[in-house]
C-alpha cells in the first residue's frame, strides 16, 4: 500500500521519530565512553515479523575494510544522534557475520534489489528504508521507499532539488509524494541457495492472485524467480504454473524444482490439460521421469492427453468434467456435484451419458437450480448433442463455441463417446494473440 | 495396469529423438550473438569503416585483429554474467554498487545512445537522399514508422526482416575482390601494427573504430539477450560459439568496407564528404547501381538499429531505478518508460531535421563517443565479473582480465591523448 505522507513536518509522529535508512549509512558510531568506533554499515533484522525490530548493527572500523563489528541493537543508546552513542564498550565488541539464517541485512540484501508489493502486486526496487524509533534502543522497519523522492535523496540532491521545486511551485506535487510501502506489505525477491530464509518472508506472497504471482515471477530475473516460486506451497504453485504465460518459464519452473517429487506433485494438482501442454513441452525423459512419479491415475489421464496436438481439440480438452446418467433424478445429481465440488475445475456446465458413455444432453447450473429435486435428468436437460471431435483444430472450437454461446464444449470420438470437455477460457488463449504478445517484450 | 501401461508407451505429443535434441538445444540458444553484431553494423559502424578506408587506405587494417579479440573478450564476459548470474547488466550495477554510482552511468548511457539515435536516423536521411527523397519526409516518417511499430509490439517480426536483409553486407567482401586489391600488401598491414600517429584526427579514428565495434550499449543489450533467452550456466558453452561467431562476422564486414574503401577512394584521393561519396566504394561491383546498393544497405542497418537502440536504452534504465517497463504496459503504467523512449525518438529525429546538419560527420562523431564511453562500462563489468560471491567459479581468468584491462586503460589513454592533441599539446615526436 502505498502512502503518502504530507510534508516532513509529519515526520516526528507521536510515538517516536521516523529515519531514513539512508542517513543513518556511514554515520560514525562512538562506544559508551566516547571512544570512535567506525562507521555504521549495515542493520539486521528478522525475517517473518510484520514489525521487525533493528536486531544487529554493524560498524565498520576505519582503514579495516575486511572486518564488521557487531553490536546488538538494543545496545544502542540514541538513534537519533550523531555520532551514534553505544551503550557497550569498544572491547566488547565482536567481528562476524550476521545472526542466524531467519535474519537479512538490510544494506546488502535489501537497500537497490527488487522486491514484490504484495498490495501493489508488482515489482518494486527499494531506493531507500524508513525507521520508526520506537523509543531510543529500539527501531523498527516500517517502510520501504520506492519513489522518486527515495531516488533523489540517496543522490544527496534532496535538500536543493527541493529548494528548486519550490521557488518554482510551493505546491508541487513532488514536494509531498512520499511513496512508502509497509513492510509487511514487501516479500523480498532473495536469491537464498538454501531457500531457508525465504520460508519465513513469502507467506505475504500467497496473499497475491495467481495470475498476478504469474505476472511478478515472469518479470523477475530467472534467479529470484525460482527462489519465490519454490518457497510457495503445492496448491500456490500448481495455479501460480498454469497461469504463466511463456512455456519456456514454466518449463525452467518445473525443471528447477529441486525436489522431483513436489514437481510431480505439482503436476497432479494442475488441470490435467494444463499438466499435458508443460509435460509436451519437456525434453522427453524428464518428461517420462515426472510421469513416472505421478499417481497412477493422474498419470493415465496426463497421458492420454499428451497424445493428441496442442491446437487441436484432443489437445486443448481436459478429462476432469462431471457426467451424469440419465436416469438419476435432480436431488441425486446435487449430492453428487457436492462431492465432486472439492476436485473439479470448471462448475457450471455437465453432461448426460448412457451407459456407454454416448453423450445424451447436457445441464447446467441454471437448469438444475430451476427443475424440482424429483425430475429426472433426462426431462431437464437440453436434448442437443453439439459436440467437436478430438482432431478438429483450435479455431472450429472457437467458433462452435462462439456460434452456440455455450460455456464449454463437449469432445466425443467417432464412437459417440464423451471423452473430455473444452471450457471458453481454454479455447480463448489459444484464439487471442495475448500470450503470444507478452513475448514481445525484449 | 495393462491400460496404463499402453497409455504410456502410445505415441506422445512432439517426440523429440536425441540427435535432434541436440540441435534444437543448439538453435534455441544461437541469437543473442549473431544479432548483436548485425547491429553493431548500423550507420555509424558503416560510416566509421568507410571513412577508415577513404581517409587512411590500409593503414588502420592492422587495427582489427587487436579489437576484434577485445570484442570477442568484452561480450563472452556479457553472455557469461548474464547465464551465471541471471540479470542484466544495469540490474547488477544497481545492485551492487548502489544508487549514485547507476545514475551517473545511466546518464553517460543515454547521452552515449542518444548520440546513437542522431547518428541512425542521420543514417536513415543520407540513404534516402541517394534515392532523392528529401530528409524533412523520410526523418519523420521513419521515426513515427519506428514509434508505432515498437509501441504496438509488432517488432520482432520486423527484427526478422531486418536481420534477413543484413545479408545485404556480403556485397563489400565482393566488391573488395573486385578492386584486385594488391593482397601482399593488405595482408602486412592487417598484421603489422603501424606507428600511431598523434594528431587528433588519427586518435579520433582510432577511437571510433573501437568505439563502434565494442560499443557500450551493446553489453548491456548482449547480457539482457542472454537473460531473457533463459540461457544458463549449462548450456552456456554454445551460447559462447554464438558469440565468438557473430564477433568475427562483424569484423570481417569491416575489413571488407575497409579495404573496398581503401581501393576506391582513397587510392583515387576521393574524401568521403557525403553518402554519395561513400557509395562509390560498390562501384567495381554494381557500376552505376552502386549508390542504390548501398543506400539500400545504409538504410536497413539504420532502420534495424533506430528500433532497437532506444527501446533497449529504455529498459536498461528502467531496470536500473525500478520504474516500469515494457510495451506490453499501458501508458499509466509505465510513463518513464513511454516517456524516455518517444524522447529519444523524437529529439533523435529533430536534430537531424536542422538545416544544413553535417549527417556523415554525426555518424562517425558518435561512434568516437561512444570510445569514450566505453571504460566506463568495462569498469563495471570487471569488477562485476570479478566477484565470486556473484560469479562463483565463473570468474574472469587472467588472460581476460589482462585483455580486458588493457582495453580500458588503452581506451582511457587514446581518449586523454586525443582531449590533449585538440588542444593543441604536443605530444612525442608528431
Amino acid at each position: 500500500m502505498t502512502t503518502e505522507i504530507a510534508g516532513s513536518s509529519a515526520r516526528a509522529t507521536r510515538g517516536g521519530i521516523f529515519l531514513y535508512f539512508s542517513e543513518l549509512l556511514e554515520r560514525p558510531v562512538v562506544d559508551c565512553d566516547g571512544l570512535a568506533i567506525g562507521r555504521l554499515w549495515d542493520l539486521s533484522i528478522r525475517l517473518g515479523e510484520p514489525y521487525p525490530l533493528i536486531r544487529q548493527v554493524f560498524i565498520r572500523p576505519p582503514g579495516r575494510s575486511q572486518i564488521l563489528l557487531i553490536a546488538a541493537g538494543n545496545q544502542v543508546r540514541s538513534w537519533t544522534s550523531t555520532p551514534i552513542p553505544l551503550l557497550a564498550r569498544l572491547s566488547e565488541l565482536r567481528p562476524g557475520r550476521r545472526e542466524d539464517e531467519t535474519q537479512i541485512l538490510l544494506r546488502e540484501e535489501l537497500l537497490d534489489k527488487q522486491v514484490v508489493d504484495v498490495s501493489g502486486a508488482k515489482l518494486e526496487r527499494v531506493n531507500d528504508l524508513s525507521l520508526l524509533v520506537v523509543r531510543e534502543g529500539e527501531m523498527i522497519l516500517a517502510h520501504i521507499d520506492v519513489g522518486l523522492r527515495g531516488l533523489v535523496r540517496r543522490l544527496g540532491w534532496e535538500r536543493g532539488l527541493d529548494a528548486t521545486v519550490r521557488v518554482v511551485n510551493s505546491k508541487a506535487r513532488y514536494l509531498k509524494a512520499e511513496q512508502l510501502i509497509g513492510w509487511k506489505y514487501i516479500a523480498p525477491t532473495l536469491a537464498d541457495p538454501a531457500g531457508l530464509r525465504l520460508a519465513f518472508s513469502q507467506k505475504s506472497v500467497e496473499r497475491l492472485h495467481p495470475a498476478d504471482l504469474a505476472e511478478i515471477l515472469e518479470d523477475l530475473p530467472p534467479a529470484s524467480r525460482s527462489s519465490i516460486f519454490d518457497a510457495l506451497e503445492v496448491a500456490t504453485a500448481a495455479r501460480v504454473l498454469s497461469e504463466v504465460d511463456d512455456p519456456k518459464i514454466q518449463e525452467d519452473l518445473l525443471a528447477e524444482e529441486r525436489d522431483p517429487e513436489k514437481a510431480a506433485d505439482l503436476l497432479e494438482t494442475m488441470p490435467p490439460d494444463a499438466a499435458a501442454d508443460m509435460l509436451a513441452e519437456m525434453p522427453e525423459e524428464k518428461a517420462e521421469d515426472l510421469l513416472a512419479r505421478m499417481q497412477p491415475g493422474d498419470r493415465q489421464t496426463v497421458s492420454t492427453l499428451m497424445r493428441h496436438e496442442e491446437d487441436t481439440a484432443g489437445g486443448l480438452m481436459t478429462t476432469e468434467m462431471i457426467t451424469f446418467p440419465a436416469t438419476i433424478t435432480v436431488a441425486e445429481a446435487f449430492a453428487r456435484l457436492r462431492e465432486a465440488a472439492r476436485d473439479v475445475e470448471f462448475l457450471y456446465q455437465f453432461y448426460v451419458v448412457d451407459d456407454r458413455k454416448r453423450l445424451l444432453g447436457s445441464v447446467n447450473m441454471r437448469r438444475l437450480f430451476s427443475a424440482h429435486d424429483s425430475d429426472r435428468l433426462e426431462d431437464v436437460m437440453a436434448p442437443w448433442t453439439i459436440a467437436v471431435h478430438p482432431e478438429d483444430p483450435a479455431s472450429t472450437v472457437a467458433e462452435t463455441i462462439e456460434r452456440y454461446n455455450l460455456p464449454a464444449v463437449p469432445v466425443v470420438d467417432e464412437e459417440g463417446a464423451l471423452v473430455g470437455m473444452i471450457t471458453v477460457d481454454d479455447v480463448l488463449t489459444e484464439v487471442l494473440p495475448l500470450a503470444w504478445k507478452k513475448k514481445l517484450r525484449l | 495396469m495393462e491400460k496404463e501401461a499402453a497409455a504410456l508407451t502410445g505415441p506422445l505429443r512432439k517426440p523429440r529423438a536425441m540427435g535432434w535434441r541436440r540441435a534444437l538445444l543448439i538453435l534455441a540458444v544461437i541469437g543473442p550473438g549473431i544479432i548483436t553484431a548485425n547491429v553493431d553494423n548500423d550507420a555509424g559502424g558503416i560510416t566509421t569503416y568507410s571513412l577508415a578506408g577513404a581517409q587512411y587506405g590500409t593503414r588502420m587494417l592492422w587495427t582489427l585483429l587487436p579489437i576484434t579479440l577485445a570484442l570477442i573478450v568484452v561480450q563472452e564476459m556479457s553472455a557469461r554474467m548474464g547465464a551465471v548470474t541471471g540479470k542484466g547488466l544495469a540490474d547488477l550495477i544497481r545492485e551492487n554498487y548502489g544508487v549514485k554510482l547507476t545514475f551517473y552511468l545511466m546518464i553517460t548511457l543515454l547521452l552515449a545512445n542518444y548520440g546513437n539515435t542522431v547518428s541512425e536516423f542521420a543514417g536513415v536521411a543520407a540513404s534516402l537522399e541517394l534515392f532523392g527523397v528529401s530528409k524533412f519526409v523520410s526523418v519523420p516518417v521513419a521515426a513515427g514508422a519506428i514509434w508505432v511499430l515498437v509501441v504496438r509490439g509488432t517488432y520482432r517480426i520486423v527484427e526478422r526482416i531486418f536481420l534477413v536483409a543484413c545479408v545485404i553486407y556480403f556485397v563489400y567482401p565482393i566488391s573488395a575482390f573486385l578492386t584486385h586489391p594488391p593482397w601482399g600488401q593488405v595482408i602486412k598491414a592487417t598484421v603489422v601494427p603501424e606507428k600511431i600517429q598523434f594528431n587528433a584526427g588519427y586518435l579520433g579514428m582510432l577511437i571510433g573504430l573501437v568505439g563502434t565495434t565494442i560499443a557500450p550499449w551493446m553489453q548491456f543489450y548482449l547480457q539482457s539477450s542472454v537473460v531473457e533467452k533463459g540461457i544458463r550456466k549449462d548450456r552456456y558453452w554454445i551460447s559462447r560459439w554464438d558469440v565468438i561467431v557473430g564477433c568475427i562476422v562483424t569484423d570481417v564486414v569491416a575489413f571488407f568496407i575497409i579495404i573496398a574503401c581503401a581501393f576506391t577512394l582513397h587510392s583515387r584521393g576521393v574524401a568521403i564528404n557525403d553518402a554519395a561519396d561513400a557509395a562509390r566504394s560498390l562501384e567495381p561491383l554494381a557500376g552505376r547501381y552502386a549508390s542504390s546498393l548501398f543506400a539500400a544497405g545504409l538504410l536497413n542497418a539504420s532502420l534495424f538499429s533506430a528500433a532497437i537502440l532506444p527501446l533497449a536504452t529504455v529498459y536498461y534504465v528502467c531496470e536500473a531505478f525500478g520504474w516500469e517497463a515494457g510495451v506490453d504496459k499501458k501508458y499509466g503504467e509505465a510513463k518513464a518508460f513511454y516517456g524516455i523512449y518517444t524522447a529519444m525518438i523524437v529529439l533523435g529525429a529533430a536534430v537531424v531535421l536542422l538545416p544544413g546538419f553535417p549527417l556523415i560527420q554525426t555518424m562517425f562523431v558518435s561512434q568516437v563517443a561512444n570510445g569514450i564511453a566505453l571504460p566506463f562500462v568495462l569498469v563495471f563489468m570487471l569488477l562485476l565479473i570479478n566477484r565470486r560471491k556473484l560469479m562463483g567459479d565463473s570468474v574472469n581468468g587472467p588472460f581476460f582480465n589482462a585483455v580486458a584491462w588493457g582495453t580500458t586503460v588503452i581506451m582511457i589513454g587514446l581518449t586523454l591523448m586525443l582531449l590533449a592533441t585538440s588542444f593543441g599539446v604536443r605530444i612525442g615526436g608528431s
